[in-house]
């Protein structure tokens, strides 16, 4: 029916070009499939939700520049800044705290159930808020409560009092106590350096780094630093934010004036800084992907071209022979979709064995079925509208020239 | 003959104007993407001190915790702890050594004008400067006594030496960094030192340098990573004694040769730290010279390997694609070249000449593809903008661009070898019958 025999005879005639195509086709496919991941996977970390109103907030670095102050002192400096930026009648809330979301930096603590055990043990993301955090970021307290303002205390360089009380995230929550709902997880009892007593459970919020595991597993303690360095998150009303920051500039070195702000960050302008690696790999690989695509299609054409015009005979005589251009134009494409269709059957394999690889020894993302088949259908049919179009070429040839030429 | 040849490649070139372009554009992109993937690998590996390679050396001590035993090498921590860093700087078995942490402090300039500002800083010892070819630009490095006695010296980058003093001479004089008085002792000259090998840090080198012992006593804010696989005791001398690591240490011996012994003077102090209840793990001590820690610091970060494979596979696809090209373009000559063969060119001749064809789209695309290179690290150069180290790793080399232009060429009569082999190989009189 589809003259599979004569088809597959003539390709054993002119093996070269045959083969050249498939192996190109497979090194292809093996390429666009991981590159496809890889794209998919840096817009996953990018688009992550933020869990915040990003719009709307920014951080202020402040450095205390006097040497030597005391506890108290610091800590009284700390508690005038942070009565000042909340009584801004544009300003929602502020904390003062740590680990800001996109900040680039921030604190990890290993929090486990029990101490004697390392296998609960698990890095989280550690962030010192008082009792005006969640409405700060805007966090959600899904269960339990919020801290009250007399059970938050001051963090001094090397110690103090430890807290005896956390909020978890809901996911940290989850992986610490897999089989009973986050409702029941407050009350339980958990261990960083001291034993602490869950309050409560709060919604997701991003953390400064872009890191997709573990992102999302966060504590909260009640603790506010008495430290010359000091990072206010800030979150003001719809607009109002760039007006703020100008104001708090001027105003903040007139609380105190021995002081230097360090640097005042918006979370959109953070956000940027962070990703500006994770964007750079996606321009990467998609002008990459776009490169190839456009050099495959190229010498496709080309090779095809130039292996039809070398049958322009045979297909003369064919024609004078009683073959339409239907005929020839269908013999043409099931041949060299058999050619493409072996390439891209090794292609996968290739594409299989080099994602094993990336993901064994570096880390890289798993291809999935969906979208690598869609990768696949669709360099098969630009591959076979590669070919098209030097076959109709051939085939509008008048037969009693064809025939002449060689 | 090269010349006649040469002739008939251009004229061979001009019939097929469009297939000769796209060969070349293949070309091209292909050591395009590769070389601007290489460039930057090659930016970040680069060992920017190539003199002292054989010389100076990463020191690791493994003080790790004891319950995570494990045989993997990496497990043991990059940094010292204070009290091992000491001990190995009161030792003479390295020819010069210091143990360094990054710092952060406040000038308070005297100059009424100017506002008391933030500088990062580098708590070093003496030999510093000499390890890692610090240029001065007045005076010179403190003297060893400073280090023992915690003196108030300082050296300052010609950058904040300008600030401060407007590229005077400022050896002798005195600037405030927070809050005490320190005196300068030396001005360094520019110093490009990327990356900055000591930290593997892509940010310049630090504002100001002062002794380790001055920046510990004084308490000055460290910057870079602290990590403690056990809670620190309380209190700054607490801080000072626990197993957390945060000091940095690299040593320098007169030769190579001095390496094992070395090592071994490692593994007996950690012998000798055993009988107190430290070093509980087995023996797992390591220096590295600079060229094997970018690369133990490297190991993992595997995003630019992906690259690597990815853009060698691309060059991998257009050389295929050059081949089929070159195969189809010289086939369909078959019949200019029987001609040919028959007035009495050679075999030889011929397979020349498609070699010299090959070898002009080649440098075409060669060509091509060192602009290709260059757009594609002006392109990343932007999306990097604002990261340190974005212009240094995206600066073409020019090791890399003659390599490049090579590169065009010899893959290009590489992978000609084969179709003019097919091309050349026809018997004159099959094919002119059809004529």
């Amino acid at each position: 029916m589809f003259e599979i025999g004569p088809i597959l005879r003539s390709l054993s005639r002119r093996t070269t070009i045959a083969v050249l195509i498939a192996t190109q086709g497979a090194v292809v496919i093996a390429i666009l499939l991981n590159l496809y991941v890889g794209i998919s996977w840096q817009f996953e970390i990018v688009n992550q939700p933020s869990g915040i109103d990003d719009e709307n907030m920014f951080y202020i670095n402040v450095l205390i520049a006097e040497q030597n102050l005391s506890v108290e002192e610091i800590s009284s400096v700390v508690d005038t800044d942070l009565n000042h930026i909340r009584r801004h009648p544009e300003v929602v809330n502020a904390v003062q705290t740590i680990s800001v979301p996109y900040s680039a930096s921030g604190w990890n603590y290993s929090i486990e159930i029990d101490p004697d055990d390392d296998i609960s043990s698990t890095p989280s993301l550690y962030r010192m808020i008082d009792e005006h955090g969640l409405d700060t970021m805007g966090i959600q307290l899904l269960a339990g409560r919020n801290f009250l303002p007399e059970e938050v205390t001051w963090y001094v360089p090397y110690g103090g009092t430890a807290p005896q009380l956390v909020l978890l995230s809901e996911q940290l929550a989850e992986h610490l106590f897999p089989d009973i709902p986050i409702n029941e997880v407050v009350g339980k009892q958990v261990h960083m350096t001291n034993p602490l007593t869950v309050i409560g459970i709060v919604s997701t919020c991003h953390g400064p780094w872009q890191n997709r595991s573990g992102v999302n597993r966060a504590s909260y303690v009640p603790y506010k630093q008495a430290l010359e360095s000091s990072t206010y998150l800030v979150r003001t009303s719809p607009g109002s934010r760039d007006k703020v920051i100008r104001e708090l500039e001027q105003s903040l070195p007139n609380i105190y004036s021995n002081r230097l702000v360090r640097d005042v960050v918006t979370i959109e302008e953070a956000l940027k800084r962070l990703y500006t690696s994770a964007i750079a790999s996606i321009w990467l690989f998609g002008v990459t992907s776009a490169a190839l695509i456009f050099v495959v299609i190229c010498g496709l054409t080309g090779m095809v071209t130039f292996a039809i015009r070398r049958r322009l005979a045979h297909i003369g005589i064919r024609r004078a022979l009683g073959a339409t251009k239907f005929d020839i134009m269908r013999n043409l494409l099931i041949e060299y979709a058999l050619v493409i269709g072996i390439g891209i059957f090794l292609g996968v394999i290739l594409a299989v064995l080099l994602n094993m690889f990336l993901v064994a020894n570096l880390d890289y993302e798993k291809l999935s079925f969906v979208p690598s088949a869609v990768v696949v259908a669709a360099t098969a049919a630009i591959s076979l509208l590669a070919v098209v179009l030097p076959a109709s070429q051939a085939n509008s040839v008048d037969p009693a020239q064809a025939t002449r030429a060689t | 003959m090269l010349g006649y040849d040469s002739f008939l490649a251009t004229k061979a070139i001009r019939q097929h104007p469009i297939l000769s372009m796209l060969m070349a554009l293949a070309i091209a992109l292909g050591i395009g993407t590769f070389m601007t993937i290489v460039t930057i690998s090659y930016s970040i590996g680069k060992n920017p001190l190539p003199q002292k390679s054989d010389f100076l050396y990463r020191v690791q001590l493994d003080a790790g915790n004891p319950d995570r035993q494990s045989n993997d090498p990496r497990s043991r921590p990059d940094q010292l702890t204070y009290t091992d860093a000491t001990a190995l700087m009161r030792s003479t078995a390295a020819w010069r050594q210091s143990a360094m942490f990054g710092v952060q402090g406040v000038v308070r300039p005297e100059r009424e004008a100017l506002h008391p500002f933030e500088v990062s800083g580098r708590a070093v010892y003496s030999d510093f400067f000499e390890m890692f070819d610090a240029p001065f630009e007045f005076g010179g490095t403190w003297s060893t006594s400073s280090d023992e006695n915690n003196e108030r010296v300082v050296v300052l980058s010609s950058s904040t030496n300008e600030r401060l003093f407007g590229d005077q001479n400022s050896v002798g004089e005195h600037i405030s960094l927070n809050d005490e008085l320190f005196r300068i002792v030396g001005v360094l000259d520019e110093w490009d030192l990327v990356p900055r090998i000591y930290d593997l840090s892509f940010s310049p080198p630090e504002e100001t340098f002062l002794p380790f012992s001055t920046a510990v006593e004084l308490e000055f804010r460290r910057v870079g990573s602290t990590d403690c696989w056990q809670p620190s005791p309380p209190g700054r001398e607490g801080f000072l004694a626990s197993e957390c690591v945060w000091i940095q240490f690299w040593a320098e011996l007169e030769d190579s040769s001095k390496r094992d012994t070395y090592l071994s003077f490692l593994d007996s102090y950690a012998m000798e730290q055993k009988q107190f209840g430290r070093f509980q793990r087995p023996l797992n001590n390591a220096i590295h010279t600079i060229d094997e820690w970018i690369a133990y610091s490297r190991e993992g970060d595997g995003g630019l390997t992906i690259f690597a494979i990815i853009a060698l596979l691309f060059f991998i696809v257009c050389l295929i694609n050059t081949i089929g090209l070159l195969l189809a373009k010289f086939l369909s000559r078959t019949r200019e070249l029987a001609i040919h063969r028959a007035l009495g060119a050679s075999r030889r001749a011929l397979f020349w000449r498609f070699l010299v064809e090959a070898g002009c789209i080649g440098l075409a695309g060669g060509s091509l593809g060192l602009a290709f290179t260059w757009l594609g690290l002006l392109g990343i150069r932007v999306l990097l903008r604002g990261q340190d180290g974005a212009l240094h790793l995206t600066q073409l080399d020019p090791l890399l661009t003659v390599a490049t232009l090579l590169l065009g060429i010899v893959a290009s009569v590489l992978t000609a070898l084969y179709p003019a082999w097919r091309g050349s190989r026809d018997t004159p009189g099959v094919l002119l019958k059809g004529l």
